[in-house]
């Protein structure tokens, strides 16, 4: 607990030098020559993945000592934790970052400047997501949130020519302004509530003692502020209003990493602060408590209402994947309402395959609408004539993101619904149908979709060829959407030593 | 046991600390208000006229509204002072930890202490050079780039 | 007794899976598109499921094979798995699910020839056989589902598969979303049996729920929410309304979604549960079939189009078995079943190839007098008519019989009279159907002028299914092998049914069937033959009102308005005004916070503006006016008379 342990660090190491080398590189190439800066990046987040694919293999070595004792180290004298919890979160966002870079290569093809900042504040936040899976206290938790969402507020404004992107950008900052001081107030009020800025704090048997009594109602306050300040990153029902807006503004690549990597990061935190509260033996204690289960219970089952009845009716496709992403929000803290070691797996498992799911929906977008310069459903009309391929993905993506077998979705889902009907309280139950409700309706509006791109006359017969980079991210995605429906148990397995690591925190 | 300095420093605190403060409230607005009352019992008052008002005796006239539209240049130039600013902000929590000499005792010795301080304020200023020369490199401080 | 599965079982899935597969990649490239590999990998599945179903049948009675691997783990040591378990009931299926899945890819390489996506159809048609098969073979309810949704997602695929028209992409849609309803309540039904129970595995399940483990209210409720499951893809009623609009598929597809696939999947899954149910869930069943199978057949006597009165006689009789299961008689359900199969697609294929002569006409206002132009297609129709009719010797009969004795036998006797009532109705409309398109005038000469009959390759199947529809086929082996202890083994049965119902493996064959209640049975079909007949011998077409009456007739001839009131102002509409209002309040609420964060700025700016003019000023202006008034006073004071002075020295 008092070590430095520098070296524990290492992901984050590569990614803070590749981001100041690419901002290096960046000063000192001329514009038209940006393409190293690019694989300087991808080639650190890949150093970083595999940094934290290492470390992980080492945790889970059961004959290790670590794994041993409880199998969290830490570093920077206990303000920085790694676990299978962490290592586990890290590899997805360095993969979806990967991803992401792939995905927007030939995207800034396009683009006539900017492509240097494009890359660093990519791996900036991407530094900021790894930094959040090791968090250990609330000042570690808001820097590393801000470093993730700062870098954001740009990127989401990266087209600046475009009214639209820099509308999107504006509303993000100011609503994001607005849930970081959310955020800081609520970290404020538990620092008065605990003496402390740590997790571990609210873990201490005198707060947990003061909770259990029913005291501290400015420690409830505080981490009531905390819950909205992370709702709204991730986009809960009501603290979810910038989403359409802003996945519909911003730039295609942009709206990917949003919402795959703000949106998990925020999950991060969640689960994070949610198991703090939950007492030493992990059962009893804050979370536990009647009011904060109904709280979330009720939080988790508006967003999923929300997020799908509001894609009903949407004609632009990234809009629809905004509400859409309201709904899975949803659907995870449906697991986060089920918090016990099942309901993290199902967490961890559900955003591997959202995951891929998502990235795969983005990566069609983002050829289709260079061809047809729109982003309206209308114009995916006869799309599987255009580009089987592109349309198969599609029709995948969608279907996992419904939650139909065999793919990865799929079973995301099933594991969620199946911790929360594990619970057993009518709570839970209602939970589980208002989430089933869910389900259906989803189902609606992505057929809508499905019946556009597979069974109409496009306005145009025109093949769409997408460039070998994006076949490689399609088909990276489509394999992963196929493997995490059909054959889940090493992905699961992983899933589940994450989440144990996660509830045996000391 | 890693509790934080501030922690320790101000879990003591009563509202009797703040007494200084007060004081020096107190003083400032004493002093404001003499001088405000002291100049005007004391000093002679002009009659205002017309002729008094005019430019001619505090420059020219004025041709267009205050509220003009500047270049954004002045706003970059702003907000790279802003940021940069409050980078700097940095020094003073650095400057009174390592000033008090590890209270907490985190640190075995002065040494390792320095040390870190050093090597911390280096990495730091590492970073900050570097978004320095990138601003320098984009050109953002050029004031005739087109 | 469990026994080890045969090795070659597997290859009942995986043949026409792989076969689907090379299709679906090599298709292109190889003659005729590659049709013969689904067709072969079909017939593959078919031999093999013969053997599987003799291998069975020298077992004991209560045996069956069981294989499995793991498929993934979850905390705690609870594995699932990817197995097959075989008894009697899924060898029964399996064959009903291979052969009319083979005779119905046979009919389609004549039907489809020359469309478009000839290729793509087979694939299909291939994956959709393959997701049945694996849903009736898997030995836990979690594979159950994966195959149930995948035979919903290769549903939506083939009914929608002449998509360009935007009714069939709009019926697709309705299906799988439609059937998703009931999809929801069933996952919820596993999941409960799998907190219940600990495990998913079929035997596990019940084993567990005979140990009780479940009992009472919850297992009521329980198998309620599954059997929603069955109401969704059986398209029971208020569910039903997906099946009839999906007839705007390729009759091909209509035909297996009838008759081999879908809809039988919901009876399967009921009859496969059938151990769970507690009397009050099976009341419930019965009363959902019954219900079901009444007002279907009324609906049916109303429509005007060939397909579409199929499609209500065929949720009538999936009623009929529906009402089986629930009046504890699975085995006569899926007897049912499987003579229900044969006739239906034989109809099914019969109108397909009426259709098709008449180059593509649903009407039955434009058919009538093909009798002598397509002499093959209506002996088929013939035939399959009487055995829907229930006309003994036909199959349908025995089966249809076997329903009506258990629903007497098990003492309601509401729901037996209901079930005679949707006989007598089935024999009228499908009398009707028969005489409006075959017999009498034709009604529409230019038509009937250019209708010739089928090429073989359609003209086969019928006959092979019609052959399938007399009893004879069905007299030794069929009634034989749904009546046996073997197969009644297959249903343990919860206590209280056992107490509420006669035991399991008590054998109720038909020939033990009383007289009267045979002769009650016939005469319910014949006699609704006769009238129809009567009525439609002169050739008028606007009978059916004279049987129903007029405002009955308006009820259901608009299906009792289920569709405008799911699709108008239910759920739809429901969904519609809040997916709107949520809308709105999304763009009021970002647009009014940044809005009003900007507004909010200008107004700090004007008040600072303001503020500046009226408080800074002011506030100049009143320390300024303040002391001039102060140094007013302090200099009038100020006189400079020292008396004043004086006196102001003297005051104080």
């Amino acid at each position: 607990m008092t070590a430095w342990n520098v070296g524990l660090a290492l992901p984050e190491w590569i990614l803070a030098g590749a981001g100041l080398l690419a901002m290096w590189l960046d000063a000192r190439t001329p514009p038209d020559k940006k393409d190293g800066i690019q694989n300087v990046a991808w080639a650190g987040v890949l150093l970083a993945t595999l940094a934290a694919v290492f470390q992980g293999v080492r945790l889970w070595d059961p004959g290790d000592s670590v794994a041993a004792g409880g199998g969290k180290i830490y570093a920077f004298r206990g303000h920085y934790g790694l676990d299978a919890f962490a290592v586990f979160l890290k590899v997805l966002f360095g993969v979806s970052t990967l991803l992401v870079l792939s995905l927007a290569r030939s995207w800034l093809k396009r683009v006539d400047r900017g492509h240097g900042e494009f890359v660093m504040l990519t791996l900036f936040a991407t530094l900021g997501m790894f930094f959040v899976c090791s968090v250990e206290d609330f000042a570690g938790l808001f820097v590393a949130l801000e470093l993730v969402t700062v870098s954001f507020y740009c990127l989401t404004a990266f087209k600046r020519n475009d009214e639209r992107a820099v509308e999107a950008g504006l509303k993000y900052v100011v609503l994001g302004a607005l849930a970081s001081s959310f955020l800081v107030l609520g970290i404020a009020f538990v620092y008065g509530g605990t003496g402390s800025l740590d997790f571990a704090a609210l873990r201490s048997d005198d707060v947990a003692q003061d909770l259990a009594h029913g005291g501290a109602p400015l420690l409830h306050f505080g981490l009531l502020l905390v819950v909205i300040g992370l709702g709204f990153k991730i986009a809960a029902v009501p603290f979810h209003v910038w989403t359409p807006d802003v996945y519909e503004g911003a730039a295609s690549p942009v709206t990917a990493f949003l919402s795959v990597g703000s949106k998990m990061a925020g999950i991060t935190l969640l689960l994070k602060v949610v198991r703090a509260c939950l007492g030493p033996g992990g059962d009893a204690g804050l979370a536990q408590a009647t009011p904060w289960i109904l709280l979330i219970a009720c939080i988790s089952a508006a967003t999923l209402l929300y997020g799908n009845l509001g894609a009903l009716w949407q004609g632009n496709i990234k809009r629809l994947l905004g509400y859409s992403s309201i709904g899975h929000a949803g659907y995870v803290l449906m697991g986060v309402f089920a918090f016990d070691q099942r309901g993290v797996a199902a967490i961890l498992y559900y955003l591997t395959a959202y995951l891929f799911t998502v990235l795969g929906i983005f990566a069609v977008v983002v050829v289709v609408s260079r061809q047809t310069k729109s982003h309206s459903i209308a114009d995916y009309a006869g799309l599987a004539r255009r580009s089987p391929l592109l349309a198969f993905v599609l029709l995948c993506g969608l279907l996992s993101l419904a939650g139909v077998p065999p793919f990865g979705g799929f079973f995301g889902k099933f594991l969620v619904f199946q911790a929360v009907v594990g619970k057993g309280t009518p709570t839970a139950y209602g939970l589980a149908l208002v989430g089933a409700a869910g389900v259906v309706i989803s189902l609606y509006y992505y057929l809508v979709i499905v019946k556009r791109i597979y069974m109409e006359e496009g306005v145009s017969e025109e093949p769409i060829v997408p460039s070998r980079g994006m076949k490689a991210v399609l088909y990276t995605c489509l394999a992963g959407v196929f493997i995490l429906g059909i054959w889940p148990s090493p992905f699961l397995e992983l899933a589940q030593r994450a989440a144990s690591a996660l509830s045996s925190a000391s | 046991m890693r509790a934080i300095a501030a922690a320790t420093v101000w879990a003591d605190n009563t509202p009797g600390d703040y007494l200084p403060l007060f004081l020096l409230l107190g003083l400032a607005v004493l002093l404001g208000a003499t001088q405000l009352i002291a100049s005007h019992v004391l000093g002679k008052r002009g009659v205002p006229s017309p002729a008094k008002d005019s430019a001619y005796e505090c420059g020219i006239e004025a041709e267009t509204s205050a509220h003009t539209r500047f270049s954004v240049k002045f706003y970059l130039v702003a907000v790279l002072f802003i940021l940069f600013d409050v980078e700097v902000v940095f020094f003073f929590p650095w400057a009174v930890f390592f000033g008090s000499g590890d209270p907490a005792g985190i640190f075995e010795n002065r040494q390792a202490l320095m040390q870190f301080a050093f090597a911390e304020m280096m990495v730091f200023l590492g970073i900050l050079f570097l978004g320095w020369y990138w601003v320098v490199k984009k050109r953002a401080l050029d004031w005739e780039e087109a | 007794m469990m026994h080890a599965l045969p090795s070659y079982a597997v290859w009942i899935v995986l043949a026409p899976a792989l076969a689907a597969l090379l299709q679906n990649f090599c298709g292109k490239l190889l003659p005729r598109k590659g049709d013969w590999l689904v067709v072969g990998g079909m017939g593959v599945s078919l031999a093999l499921s013969l053997m599987v179903l003799m291998e069975w049948r020298a077992l004991d009675p209560g045996h069956y094979f069981e294989g499995s691997v793991t498929w993934f783990q979850l905390t705690g040591g609870i594995s699932f798995s990817v197995g097959i378990v075989i008894d009697g009931l899924t060898a029964a299926m399996l064959i009903v699910v291979t052969l009319v899945s083979l005779l119905v890819f046979v009919f389609s390489m004549g039907y489809m020839k020359g469309d478009r996506h000839y290729d793509r159809f087979f694939f299909w048609l291939s994956f959709f056989s393959t997701s049945m098969l694996i849903l009736v073979v898997a030995d836990n309810l979690l594979l159950l589902f994966v195959g149930w949704e995948l035979v919903g997602l290769c549903s939506y695929k083939l009914i929608g598969f002449w998509g360009q028209d935007l009714a069939n992409a709009e019926a697709a849609k309705k299906a799988f979303i439609t059937t998703r309803v009931g999809d929801v309540g069933m996952l919820i039904g596993i999941l409960m049996m799998y907190k219940a129970c600990g495990t998913l595995s079929l035997q596990g399940v019940f084993a567990q729920v005979q140990a009780g483990a479940i009992q009472g209210s919850a297992l009521t409720w329980a198998g309620i929410a599954l059997f929603l499951g069955a109401v969704g893809k059986s398209a029971q009623f208020p569910l039903h309304v997906w099946l009839p609009d999906a007839m705007a598929g390729p009759t091909p597809v209509s035909a297996l979604i009838h008759a081999a696939t879908m809809v039988a999947a919901g009876v399967y899954f009921a009859a496969r549960m059938f151990p769970i149910f507690t009397p009050q869930a099976l009341y419930f069943i019965a009363w959902t079939g019954g219900v079901t199978a009444l007002l279907a057949a009324l609906i049916a006597v109303t429509q005007t189009d060939i397909k579409k009165v199929l499609a209500y006689s065929t949720i009538s009789q999936l009623g009929y078995m529906i009402l089986g299961v629930g009046v504890g008689a699975p085995w006569a359900a899926m007897f049912h079943l499987c003579t229900h199969a044969m006739f239906k697609a034989c109809l099914f294929l019969g109108s397909g190839s009426v259709i098709h002569a008449m180059h593509h006409t649903q009407e039955l206002e434009d058919m009538g007098g093909l009798r002598k132009k397509m002499p093959v297609t209506f002996w088929t129709f013939v035939v399959s008519t009487l055995a829907l009719a229930g006309i003994p010797l036909f199959s349908g009969f025995m089966s249809k019989d076997a329903i009506l004795f258990e629903a007497l036998h098990s003492g309601q006797t509401a729901l037996f009279a209901i079930g005679l009532g949707a006989a007598f109705l089935t024999a009228f409309y499908m009398t009707r159907m028969l005489w409006l398109c075959f017999m009498g005038e034709p009604r529409n000469r230019e038509k009937h002028d250019h209708a010739h009959e089928s090429p073989v390759s359609m003209t086969l199947p019928l006959v092979v299914l019609a052959l399938l529809s007399i009893g004879i086929f069905w007299g030794g082996f069929a009634d034989d092998y749904f009546t046996t202890p073997a197969y009644h083994a297959d249903y343990p049965q919860t206590a209280e049914v056992a107490a509420a119902y006669a035991p399991a493996g008590e054998v109720r064959a038909h020939p033990h069937h009383p007289v009267w209640f045979l002769l009650l049975a016939s005469a319910m079909g014949l006699g609704g033959i006769a009238l129809g007949i009567a009525l439609f011998r002169s050739g008028k077409r606007d009978q059916d009102t004279v049987l129903l009456p007029e405002g009955l007739h308006r009820t259901a001839k608009n299906k009792y308005y289920l569709d405008d009131l799911y699709l108008g102002w239910g759920f739809v509409g429901l969904g519609d005004t809040l997916s709107r209002w949520s809308r709105v309040a999304d763009d009021r609420a970002v647009d009014g916070a940044v809005n009003g964060v900007g507004s909010a700025g200008v107004t700090v700016a004007e008040i600072s503006g303001d503020a500046d003019q009226v408080i800074v000023d002011g506030a100049v202006n009143l320390v300024a006016d303040a002391t001039d008034a102060v140094g007013g006073v302090a200099s009038s004071a100020q006189t400079g008379r020292i008396r004043n002075y004086l006196g102001a020295a003297r005051r104080s």
